[in-house]
């Protein structure tokens, strides 16, 4: 089956900047594909350009066979977008805002009704479906700002930030509607987020996006499993060559370097490093086991720890590890 | 069908907004009580508390305050329907004339009684100011018309049978001159004579006021264009608060997504604008045809062709949503919409003659250019042509084919700079 989306090369820039700079990827039907990455890392201008919002400055993609550039009306038939903003009217009621975006996609009469109701149910509102949203919690609205990209039944949906500012409650809510909409109804589903939490419970397959580049492109499992036994941390107060070739022949340890650090830090995982202190990142195979011994070490040279991070092996400690950035930063 | 659909969402949301509503509905009623209310009582002129007496006062001006022929024929003035005499000085009346206090003042000559008992022609005249109501004028005309016809005609038939009598006095042994066929004669030829060269004429006078317009300073009801070009206009800011909301909550980046054109989404956002300000004309002349009579402000026409005040409704309809988009793309903050906007609204709609009369802005050069730089000026003067000067399409063009280059511009300029994001 080909893939509803085939992303190529797409650039964008505003001005001097350049927001989203050569991404390539694509999505299988039925899939549930995450772009995980912080803020202003390229995600919502990637699917703006895949949306038909911005132009791209170079660069296609293709959905449901379709160039976007080309044939973007029979494109945007077949996509609905829930944007990270309550793009809803307040003052009417959520049934308005449902019958309005539904007939825009040519709906009418019975049909339209139909799903509108649909919607209602997928997102547990239709005991409050002519209530003024604007008397919604941010968790109610949320969930319609959902149910409106849903009503036309597009084949793939865009979720760009749905939870942001969501209660619990809601956001368990949100969860089971993408996952109910991707296994009962086959739908293709994009999910940006910055947490990771949600990525991997939702997503099969995730690009990790940084800077308006792709870093990491593969399945949760697959990711993760770049780490190994998880990353180890340790700020020191002197470090030389012939430590670090200590600490990379250590058992359970696959591999140790020197991270440099920029005069703020910022470049540092993790611990603050300082003129005074050095970090060094091991790459365990086992970190408990690890640990043991990179502290036996240490301790047998009497070097001095100023700071010791273990990373557990997850999406946050993979962007950790490949752009020495944590994601909410 | 996508356009209808944006349209009606969009009338519904804006229905729904109480502050719109307020703007494009209620304050313009209210202003309009207001504006008409002050304009009907200054309206005739003097302001003497006759509260039982709703006639539009005259000024008279007397120059035979002693003649007998003059008191009555003030008195046959004072007795008609329309109008209530209030007697002045020439000084006064002319002075008041020039600062459109009174719109029009009556002069009797000196010797007025005297010329007319010796069978002297005189004449009355009625001076009006260039911008006066036409049909009021008329009306006035047509009344001191009557009366000097109806008093030419009484005192010629009197010196006729004066004539007579002083024949018979002359010649004594004439027995034939009362006979009834004579006296018919005469009778008739002194009718023929009061209708060619009445005793007593009239003569209108214009004279000429510096800034002249073809403004007309009517009743009350003469606001009711003045603020619907005010609130038509005004709510361009609405509409582009409207937008720009719409814009910042981020449902136009939701409808690029949808299958519409941009033009289907634009004329979308421009249609039910479009719709709202016509009906928004509607209500302030519904409310000023139908409520102001009721509240005793005067009557409201919209002129001799109900053709030309549609089209210049629907070109300042299309003039004030093109302005709405126009500012809507420029606007960079919700403050830039509701502060500057509404204050430059404010001033444009006192430029152009919305709260006070153009020709008072024309008389001072600076304000005259200004007033021309703005399309409410031409709004404003497009109605009243219509409406007090019983103007037809064909005298509205240049107004109209000003509003529409204004329409051009605007609409130019708010298309390229609109942001959908």
């Amino acid at each position: 089956m080909p893939p509803i989306l085939e992303v190529n090369n797409m650039v964008k820039k505003f001005a001097e900047r350049t927001a989203v700079n050569g991404v390539s990827f694509s999505v299988d039907e039925g899939e549930v594909f995450g772009l995980l990455g912080p803020n202003g890392a390229g995600k919502t201008t990637t699917i703006s350009m895949l949306t038909g919002v911005l132009v791209p400055t170079s660069g296609t993609a293709k959905i449901g066979g379709y160039d976007i550039l080309q044939d973007p009306l029979k494109v945007k038939s077949l996509i609905g977008l829930v944007p990270q903003d309550l793009a809803l009217y307040p003052t009417l009621s959520a049934r308005a805002n449902l019958n309005f975006f539904g007939s825009i996609y040519g709906l009418k009469g019975k049909e339209l009704k139909e799903r509108v109701d649909d919607v209602l149910r997928i997102v547990a509102l239709t005991d409050r479906a002519n209530q003024v949203i604007e008397k919604y919690s941010g968790g109610m609205k949320r969930r319609v700002n959902i149910a409106a990209g849903l009503v036309h039944q597009p084949r793939l949906l865009f979720l760009d930030e749905p939870t942001v500012g969501v209660d619990p409650q809601s956001r368990n809510q949100i969860f089971e509607s993408v996952l109910q909409l991707n296994r009962e109804r086959g739908m293709s589903i994009i999910y940006t987020s910055h947490y990771m939490e949600e990525v991997e419970l939702l997503c099969n397959r995730v690009a990790i996006i940084d800077e308006g580049q792709i870093i990491a492109l593969d399945t949760i499992k697959n990711l993760v499993g770049m780490l190994g036994g998880g990353i180890i941390q340790v700020g020191l107060k002197q470090v030389d060559d012939e430590l670090i070739n200590q600490m990379s022949k250590l058992p359970a340890v696959k591999s140790a370097f020197l991270v440099e650090a920029s005069p703020d830090g910022k470049e540092a995982p993790a611990g603050e490093a300082t003129p005074e202190s050095k970090m060094v990142k091991i790459e365990a195979m086992n970190s408990q086991q690890a640990i043991v011994n990179v502290l036996g070490l240490l301790n047998e040279r009497d070097i001095l720890i100023t700071s010791l991070d273990i990373l557990e092996p997850n999406l946050e400690s993979v962007f950790l590890h490949l752009t020495g950035k944590k994601l909410r930063e | 069908m996508n356009i209808w659909n944006l349209t009606k969402k969009d009338l519904a949301v804006i229905v729904k907004d109480r502050g719109a509503v307020l703007w494009i509905f209620i304050l313009p009623v209210v202003f309009l009580v207001i504006f008409a209310g002050l304009a009907s009582a200054q309206g005739g002129g003097s302001s003497e508390d006759e509260a039982e007496d709703t006639r539009t006062s005259l000024r008279v001006v007397n120059n035979d305050p002693n003649g007998t022929m003059a008191q009555r024929f003030i008195n046959e003035i004072d007795q008609s329907e329309n109008f209530r005499v209030v007697l002045s000085d020439e000084q006064s009346a002319e002075q008041s004339l020039e600062m459109i206090k009174i719109i029009w003042y009556v002069i009797i000559p000196p010797e007025f009684s005297a010329n007319l008992s010796e069978g002297k022609p005189v004449n009355i005249v009625v001076v009006t100011h260039p911008d006066a109501n036409m049909q009021q004028t008329q009306t006035l005309l047509q009344i001191i018309n009557g009366i000097a016809k109806d008093t030419s005609l009484e005192l010629q038939l009197l010196d006729g049978i004066r004539q007579m009598g002083e024949m018979q006095a002359g010649n004594p042994d004439a027995e034939q001159a009362f006979q009834a066929d004579k006296v018919m004669a005469q009778a008739k030829s002194q009718f023929d004579q009061s209708r060619i060269t009445p005793l007593v004429s009239v003569e209108q006078q214009v004279p000429v006021v510096e800034g002249k317009t073809k403004f007309t300073f009517d009743l009350g009801a003469s606001s009711v264009p003045g603020m619907a070009v005010l609130f038509v206009f005004l709510s361009a800011a609405s509409v582009a608060r409207n937008i720009y909301e719409e814009r910042k909550d981020g449902s136009l980046r939701r409808l690029l997504s949808a299958p519409l054109t941009r033009s289907e989404l634009l004329l979308g956002k421009m249609l039910p604008i479009l719709l709202l300000t016509l009906v928004q004309i509607l209500v302030i002349f519904a409310f000023g045809a139908l409520i102001l009579p009721l509240l005793g402000m005067g009557t409201l026409s919209i002129g001799k062709s109900p053709l030309a005040w549609v089209l210049t409704s629907l070109v300042i309809a299309v003039c004030s949503t093109s302005l709405g988009i126009m500012i809507s793309s420029l606007a960079k903050s919700e403050g830039q919409i509701s502060g500057l906007s509404n204050a430059l609204l404010w001033v444009a709609g006192f430029l152009g003659g919305a709260l006070i009369p153009t020709f008072l802005i024309e008389q001072i050069p600076t304000l005259n250019i200004l007033a021309r730089l703005v399309p409410q000026s031409w709004a404003t003067r497009a109605y009243y042509d219509v409406i007090a000067r019983g103007a037809g399409v064909v005298e509205i063009l240049p107004s109209l084919g000003m509003l529409l280059v204004f329409s051009a511009v605007f609409f130019f300029i708010g298309v390229r700079r609109f942001r959908f994001e």
